[in-house]
């Protein structure tokens, strides 16, 4: 099977200090791979230089023809461990799409077809019934449904999940 | 869809993954699939001495 992503060399300094020091892979397109390691061993930064959220040096390429220099959610879904908001943000699951699906701010209205298109969404998951739950009243492995469901909208070609089950209840 | 991953439930990890990248001080100290990576020899390597992944068989009554 064909390479989605190959990288090479890929190297991150974060503060002075060297995270990923010469990474070389490749992503076979349409399979599940799993990065594991100590804690510290560079797991998220991994995930989070593909992003190109900091700063790398090194090769990243995409095989599938898109631009991937500003990676858009139709390419690329991510899946963070955790959220990092205020504890005391008032944030609705609802609100939460809207803040990140609609180009409008949250004080114009969702409105009732947005609200029917997140319950989709979330229904997905099987967790249309948090679309009224405060972000921060639900639990670790609800809100990485409600993550999950989010980074499936649109399709991606490539899903990043950090700690999938690590939020989940037993 | 493609999906990298990263865990360290190791047995989820062996249960979807078709790959498995082990990163160590920022490399990939080796690759390949579950069953050749989440060995006790690799495992003691990659997180220490002592680790192990054991394959449960349910029982059947």
């Amino acid at each position: 099977m064909s390479a989605l992503l190959t990288i090479r060399d890929l190297c991150v300094q974060l503060g002075g200090h060297p995270i990923l020091s010469g990474v070389n892979a490749e992503l076979e397109r349409g399979s599940i791979t799993a990065v594991i390691g100590l804690n510290g061993a560079g797991k998220t930064t991994l995930l989070r230089a593909l992003l190109g959220e900091v700063p790398r040096t090194g090769q990243v390429q995409f095989h599938c023809g898109h631009d991937h220099s500003r990676p858009q959610p139709q390419h690329v879904g991510y899946v963070p461990q955790k959220l990092r908001l205020d504890a005391n943000l008032p944030l609705s699951v609802l609100d939460l799409f809207g803040l990140c699906l609609r180009r409008w701010p949250l004080f114009a209205g969702l409105g009732r077809r947005f609200r029917q298109r997140v319950i989709d969404l979330l229904a997905r998951v099987d967790s249309a019934h948090l679309v009224d739950r405060l972000v921060d009243r639900i639990s670790g492995g609800e809100l990485q449904r409600v993550l999950l469901a989010l980074a499936l909208e649109p399709h991606p070609e490539l899903l990043l999940l950090d700690e999938p089950a690590a939020g989940e209840r037993v | 869809m493609t999906v990298l991953l990263v865990s360290h439930d190791l047995s989820m990890v062996n249960r979807v993954a078709r790959h498995v990248w082990c990163l160590q001080d920022g490399k990939i100290e080796c690759q390949g699939e579950p069953q050749v990576i989440l060995t006790g020899e690799t495992l003691s390597r990659v997180f220490g001495l002592g680790t192990g992944l054991f394959h449960h068989q349910p029982h059947s009554h």
